[in-house]
């Protein structure tokens, strides 16, 4: 409680004084003196609530670009501001960069991406933190440069009362030369030539060593002078065969203050021959060979990790043969997705040990496009499962996600997923682990047990340090070995850059396997973080699979695919007949000679609206093959072996090679629309699409308009066109850096894929003014200002938090006015003294 | 100085008042004395204990010391703000331009007059901005009165094809800043920046009109062929005609039955000696679409010569361009072959190709890739495949743009002056396969268009309305200013900026007096005309107390009137203390 103005409680001993010496005011009264007391109060300026002193959250910027002028001044306003501190005032920091990380909850040493300036999102974390009913205040030190814009936070910061102060770190004064754009052609035919233009920024008469690249290989080097502060750069290069590729930039000056800002790169699109990517578990895969021979120009991948999603610009069929979903990057599946959906793109699935439910494509970005499902059902299962999750709670799980929310909190959902596609006769064991195992939940039957298990797991919170990795093996293996008759499996999730203590585990998983046990791993990060080769090894040496989640959010459909992989997914390896159907006449002129039987088959079950051409002739008349229209694109499964184990007679079908031309030709469509065009061009952060149409699609436009797609990044964006004349469209969308944009027109049941167009140089180096422009005037809009002396943020207005009383002091006042004429009046006395 | 109240609920203890007031209706209570003396009696009040609950009103200080104290509270509780004097702020007002605003525009004052007048409270002086979402139109008013800026919405003209509003308001309050609050009139649902109050004035409505047009030369002549589209739950019916420039019919009136969301095609000729007509269906609520004005189509002649040794290429190109014809006198394209040396810079616009004295000096076939630069005559051609002896030993002028590099030399370039380019190849074409290529002829077609474009030669065109008609290359040339006849009305607009009327029409386009360009505009962007998604709605964006509350100060007398309050219930319980009557 407290009062604005107690001085004017000095009228209650007066008051008190009068009605003594003038006892005709019969102040004694009780609705009299409460009367008085009630304006006494109201002049006071009553206060409640609220707490004594307040909060100042500090956004530290951690990114790369902010990093020199940082380190030298950073400590020192962060003294500063503990200086300024009251006794009841509290100091928070916040860590940000690609992801923002409150300092207290996890490690001080701040080990989150440094990539990107992701402002917005930390600021919204910053506001999921605030204890309600405290005033508090946020301070950013930073350089000014998000990398993601700030609309629609000032309505945040206004709805939750706190205003946003700043303090912008000094600009590095050292000489710094980069990469200010490279410039290509966004498409061009195959074999022709092309022409590359790099334009390097720095200090006037400075040398700049450049190269630049094609697909890794180098096209052009030299050195460059900077005139007047620039020099431009032309290399001539030769597009080689259909597809993409995918051209890089990069200079190495002698003297340069910021290193990660000299680099710059470009895809372009070769037209020619439809191209299908063949990503393969098999160098010579019998496949490519007959679709060369169908006039196919084939990309074999037999290094999925290198898949980007730009490869897919010049592509008209992707073919996964064999290959599992985690040997995938997860952008590439998210890609062909889009791909398929918005830019007519053709997908195939082939079956066998690394494919569909068995390959972990279970709730994969690709896993809606098939036209089959893989989940296996319960009256199909041979062999139940007793599974052990081990999860890190170590202190880099606190860091914050897009959203609201921890790290933590995925992971949990994940493991609360793998516990609900288990089935009821599995066995379930969760540990969280930090230095050493905590039993979430003991090994246990999935089925009695389900709510309580998905209780107990999404209430897992992060602790500090590292995880221990031998400890997290050696506590499931100590129940999982007790275990008979089932399939028993471990999956470790840890941190890629932080998983410690690897003890005797080589013993130990070779104790496993020998046990036939496996152990699975997914790595929270990247595969160039520090402990990435020994979590490779784990995975490896426990016969398990490997994943690289860099993206928090992907955590739980990863831990959805690796249950489905080892619990549910089924790979049927016995002979099996083989029975066509009519579906087959849907793609065909004429019938096919099938074969009689396959050597095995992936179980799945048709899709509703999907079509079987041939299904399996045993008790499951699973689809063998399956396929469907999906969005503008087509997407055909084969779900027995056409490659490696089980696929013997299916490479001696002697109508093979007819069958797999055929079905090609159907995922291949017919020939681009003619009477169309679209023309992309990137200036600077914007992309304008010109869309070109002859008369002929008057009537069509008229009845629909055309669509122009793109893909966003939670889901696919449509844009608005502007009409120039007639038969022409033209719409413009922002590049987001590090997201190539992918995009489709559609008309009239058609698609022409445009894209991909990249930001040539990474945002995070483009110093944009606007950006500083942004921040300042969130901050005025927000009640905040610009903090040149750190200390004064203690001293600036806390908002919110008490209750102001004195509008109910005068409700009361005027009542008890009324109240008391009433008495009056009626001669009424409560007091006789 | 503007007065508000924070809390206007507030208020409601004036209900003191008529309580007060009532309550003095009451009769007091008699109070019984023991008195020794009868003389006293005189002095006592004549009302008795037995008498009515009810009398006469009496305004006694006591009376009006309580009703002062509960007005002073009434006061106090409002929390009347004063704002402050001199105290600006602006609001920002933006219309829709799109088109299928048109039949909702009268809605817009009345929509936005209590929006306005609830804002012009929030500060002592309001700038009113009123704009259209299609900021290259001029602002409709600026100023501080706010009857003025709800009068300049009958200036609003919405007949602009689809835009992206959302992009238009972004950029207007980039350029007004981030504190101006904005409102925008719109009738349809969108993803608009946060903090934008949003009024939709639309409703669905059926709509039938023209949704485009071909024409086709026939050997029978000329004929259009038109798409009517319907967009209704309901079937409908409506009558074409097709009249003349003057409006008079030139055949009879045909009846179109359209089902619900059909699309019709209707034909017919362009009577011959007839240089313009317009077909025209029933109006409806959406105008814009009911006329669909042609005029018979007539490009601009292109009068070509080819000088001697010319490749043969050359002239067959030439003679295939549409609107063309060989003039040797005063032709506008010239086909050239020149042999090395300097070029001679002939009159006017030219191609000009290498043509070595002897075929053996061309060399031999060139294999290093052909390089294209970023140019729109070049733009999505390829150049593989191309087989020529060169480049030659032509050489460009220093301020000629090169078109193509070979072997880090000049193939082809583009050189002279705005009205006689020069399209150069530096190449043996007639010993190469250039014929063969669809890319050279693809460039020199669009050469000779800049040609032809370049003309100030009278021309007939279809058009849509506030289609771009271009300018640069040159047919304005020596006009500061150009004359666009439209509807009866003349206006004058700079040379650099044309763009064909915004109503539907026919119109003509003079430099110096000399028509130019007789066209007819016809509303093309049926995106425009389809209003199921149409409806009425508000959006509620920054609060108007915020500014309120910046711009204002509370009553600095507050503690005094709380006193005064006091001080009055002070004087009514003194004055009282002998009230209720002795008995």
């Amino acid at each position: 409680m407290s009062l604005v103005s107690p001085a004017w409680l000095l009228l209650l001993p007066l008051l008190a004084l009068a009605g003594w010496r003038w006892p005709g005011l019969r102040l004694r009264e009780p609705l009299r003196a409460l009367v008085l007391v009630a304006l006494v109060l109201a002049l006071a300026g009553l206060r409640i609530g609220g707490a004594a002193g307040g909060d100042v959250w500090v956004l530290v910027d951690q990114s790369a670009s902010a990093a020199v002028t940082r380190d030298r001044v950073g400590g020192e306003w962060e003294s500063l501001l503990a200086q300024g501190r009251g006794r009841e005032d509290r100091l928070h920091f916040v860590d940000f960069a690609a992801d923002p990380m409150r300092r207290e909850r996890g490690d001080p040493v701040f080990r989150g991406a440094r990539t990107s300036t992701r402002l917005a999102g930390a600021v919204r974390y910053t506001l999921t933190q605030l204890e309600p009913g405290r005033p508090a205040r946020m301070l950013v030190l930073s350089d000014g440069f998000s990398t993601e814009p700030l609309r629609g936070l000032d309505e945040m910061l206004r709805a939750h009362g706190v205003p946003l102060d700043y303090r912008l770190l000094p600009p590095d004064p050292r000489p710094d030369a980069r990469v200010e754009e490279l410039r290509v052609a966004s498409r061009v035919e195959a074999g022709a030539a092309v022409l590359v233009e790099l334009e390097i920024v720095a200090p006037a008469g400075m040398r700049v060593p450049w190269e630049v690249r094609r697909d890794g290989r180098s096209v052009g080097r030299g050195e460059a002078t900077s005139e007047r502060g620039r020099a431009v750069v032309r290399v001539a290069d030769r597009a080689p065969a259909a597809g993409t590729v995918h051209y890089e930039a990069v200079i190495s000056p002698a003297a340069d203050s910021i290193p990660d800002n000299n680099r710059a790169e470009a895809w372009l699109a070769v037209a020619g021959r439809r191209e299908v990517i063949m990503v393969t578990a098999f160098a010579a895969d019998p496949l490519a060979a007959v679709l060369e021979g169908s006039g196919w120009t084939v990309r074999t991948v037999t290094k999925p990790g290198e898949l980007a999603a730009g490869r897919l610009a010049g592509a008209r069929l992707v073919v996964l043969n064999n290959v599992t979903a985690a040997q995938c990057p997860a952008e590439f599946l998210h890609a062909v997705d889009f791909w398929v959906r918005e830019q007519g793109g053709a997908l195939l699935m082939a079956g066998g040990r690394s494919s569909f439910g068995a390959g972990g494509w279970f709730e994969s970005p690709v896993d809606a496009l098939l036209p089959v499902s893989m989940e296996l059902r319960t009256e199909h299962r041979r062999l139940a499962t007793a599974l052990a999750i081990s999860l890190d709670r170590s202190g880099s799980m606190a860091a914050g996600v897009p959203g609201g929310g921890a790290k933590i909190d995925l992971a949990n959902a994940g493991a609360a997923r793998a516990a609900e596609l288990l089935g009821n006769d599995d066995l379930l064991a969760v540990y969280a682990v930090d230095s050493e195992p905590h039993v979430v939940a003991p090994l246990a039957s999935v089925g009695p047990n389900r709510a309580t298990i998905d209780e107990t797991v999404r209430a897992i919170t992060s602790g500090g340090g590292g995880i221990y990795v031998y400890q997290a093996l050696n506590a499931a293996w100590a129940d999982l070995s007790k275990v008979r008759g089932a399939r028993r499996h471990v999956i470790l999730f840890a941190d890629a850059a932080d998983a410690e203590e690897p003890g005797d585990y080589v013993k130990l998983l070779a104790e496993m396997r020998e046990a036939r046990a496996t152990v699975t791993v997914i790595g929270l990060g990247s595969e160039q973080d520090s402990d990435a080769a020994f979590l490779k090894d784990v995975a490896e040496r426990g016969g398990g699979r490997i994943f690289f989640c860099n993206d928090a959010m992907e955590l739980p459909a990863v831990f959805a695919q690796e249950t489905v992989a080892v619990a549910r997914a089924m790979l049927v390896d016995e002979s099996t007949p083989v029975k066509p159907t009519a579906g087959w006449l849907e793609l065909a002129a004429r019938p096919l000679s099938w074969l009689d039987a396959v050597d095995g088959y992936n179980l799945t079950y048709l899709r509703e609206g999907a079509t079987a051409a041939a299904i399996s002739g045993d008790r499951y008349a699973a689809p063998l093959v399956a396929y469907w229209n999906r969005g503008a694109g087509r997407v055909a499964t084969v779900a027995f072996p056409m490659a490696g184990e089980f696929s013997k007679r299916s490479r001696e079908w002697p109508a093979a090679a007819e069958f797999v031309r055929t079905l090609s030709g159907w995922l291949g469509g017919g020939e681009a629309p003619s009477g169309m065009a679209v023309r992309t061009t990137r200036e600077g952060e914007s992309m304008t699409v010109d869309l070109l149409l002859d008369e002929d699609w008057a009537a069509r436009t008229a009845a629909e308009p055309p669509r122009l797609v793109v893909a966003g990044a939670q889901r696919s964006e449509n844009l608005a066109w502007e009409r120039l004349a007639p038969g022409q469209f033209r719409a413009t969308a922002p590049l987001v850096a590090g997201r190539p944009l992918l995009g489709a027109v559609q008309v009239g049941g058609k698609a022409l894929s445009f894209g991909p167009l990249a930001m040539p140089v990474q945002v995070e180096w483009q110093q944009d003014g606007a950006r500083r422009d942004e921040l300042r005037a969130l901050a005025a809009a927000s009640g905040g200002a610009e903090r040149v002396d750190l200390r004064d943020v203690w001293s600036a207005a806390q908002p919110g938090g008490e209750l102001d009383l004195t509008r109910w002091m005068l409700i009361a006042a005027a009542v008890l006015v009324v109240a008391e004429a009433l008495l009056t009046q009626l001669g009424v006395r409560l007091w006789r003294g | 100085m503007n007065l508000v109240f924070a809390n206007p609920a507030g208020l409601w203890a004036l209900l003191a008042v008529p309580a007060i007031v009532a309550i003095h209706f009451l009769r007091p209570a008699a109070r019984h004395r023991r008195v020794s003396t009868l003389f006293l009696l005189e002095h006592l009040d004549p009302g008795t204990a037995r008498a009515r609950r009810l009398r006469r009103l009496r305004m006694s200080a006591a009376f009006w010391c309580q009703l002062a104290a509960a007005l002073l509270l009434a006061w106090v509780l409002g929390e009347p703000l004063w704002v402050r004097p001199g105290t600006r702020q602006t609001v920002a007002v933006v219309l829709d331009a799109s088109a299928s605003l048109r039949p909702f525009r009268g809605r817009g004052a009345a929509a936005l007059r209590p929006v306005l007048a609830h804002w012009s409270q929030a500060a002592d002086r309001t700038q009113w901005i009123v704009r259209e979402s299609d900021l290259r139109r001029r602002t409709l008013y600026e100023g501080e009165s706010a009857e003025a800026a709800l009068a300049a919405l009958a200036r609003w003209q919405p007949n602009l094809g689809s835009h992206d509003l959302a992009a238009a308001v972004r950029e207007f309050q980039l350029a007004v800043g981030s504190a101006v609050p904005v409102v925008l009139v719109t009738d349809r649902r969108g993803d608009f920046p946060p903090g934008t109050a949003v009024l939709g004035l639309g409703e669905p409505l059926a709509n039938a009109g023209f949704a485009g047009v071909t024409m086709d030369e026939t050997p029978a002549g000329l004929r259009w062929r038109a798409l009517v589209q319907h967009r209704g739950p309901v079937a409908t019916r409506r009558s074409l005609r097709v009249l003349d420039s003057a409006g008079r019919d030139l055949s009879a009136p045909q009846v179109l039955e359209l089902g619900p969301d059909a699309l019709l095609a209707v034909e017919g000729a362009f009577p011959p000696g007839v240089d313009a007509l317009q077909l025209t269906l029933d109006a409806d609520a959406f105008d814009l679409d009911d006329r669909l004005p042609l005029v018979r189509p007539q490009p601009k002649r292109l009068r070509w010569a080819a000088g001697p040794g010319v490749p043969g290429i050359l002239t067959r190109f030439a003679a295939s361009l549409g609107a063309a014809e060989q003039a040797p006198g005063v032709p506008d394209l010239r086909l050239l072959a020149v042999q090395a040396g300097s070029l001679q810079e002939p009159a006017g616009s030219a191609v000009l190709a290498w043509q070595p004295v002897e075929d053996r000096a061309a060399g031999k076939v060139q294999r290093a890739p052909v390089l294209a630069e970023r140019h729109p005559l070049t733009d999505g051609l390829t150049w593989e495949g191309l087989l020529a002896g060169g480049p030659g030993p032509l050489t460009p002028a220093p301020s000629a743009t090169v078109l193509l590099w070979q072997d880090n030399r000049e193939l082809v370039w583009l050189e002279g002056a705005e009205n006689a380019r020069r399209l150069v190849f530096n190449l043996h074409v007639a010993r190469s396969n250039a014929g063969r290529l669809p890319a050279f002829v693809v460039l020199l077609h669009r050469f000779a268009e800049t040609v032809r474009g370049a003309l100030r030669a009278p021309w007939a065109e279809n058009m849509e309305t506030q289609q771009r008609i271009d300018t640069g290359t040159g047919w304005a040339r020596g006009a500061d200013a150009l004359a666009v006849v439209a509807g009866g009305e003349t206006v004058e607009t700079a040379a650099g900026v044309l763009r064909a009327p915004a109503e539907p029409g026919f119109f003509e386009v003079r430099v110096g007096g000399e028509s130019v360009l007789r066209a007819a505009a016809r509303f093309g962007d049926v995106r425009e005309s389809d209003f199921r998604e149409a409806e009425t709605f508000v959006v509620e964006g920054r609060s108007a107390a915020e500014a309120v509350r910046a711009a204002s100060q509370a009553d600095r007398w507050r503690p005094l009137w709380i006193l005064l309050a006091g001080g009055c219930l002070a004087g009514a319980w003194w004055s009282g203390r002998k009230q209720g009557g002795e008995s």
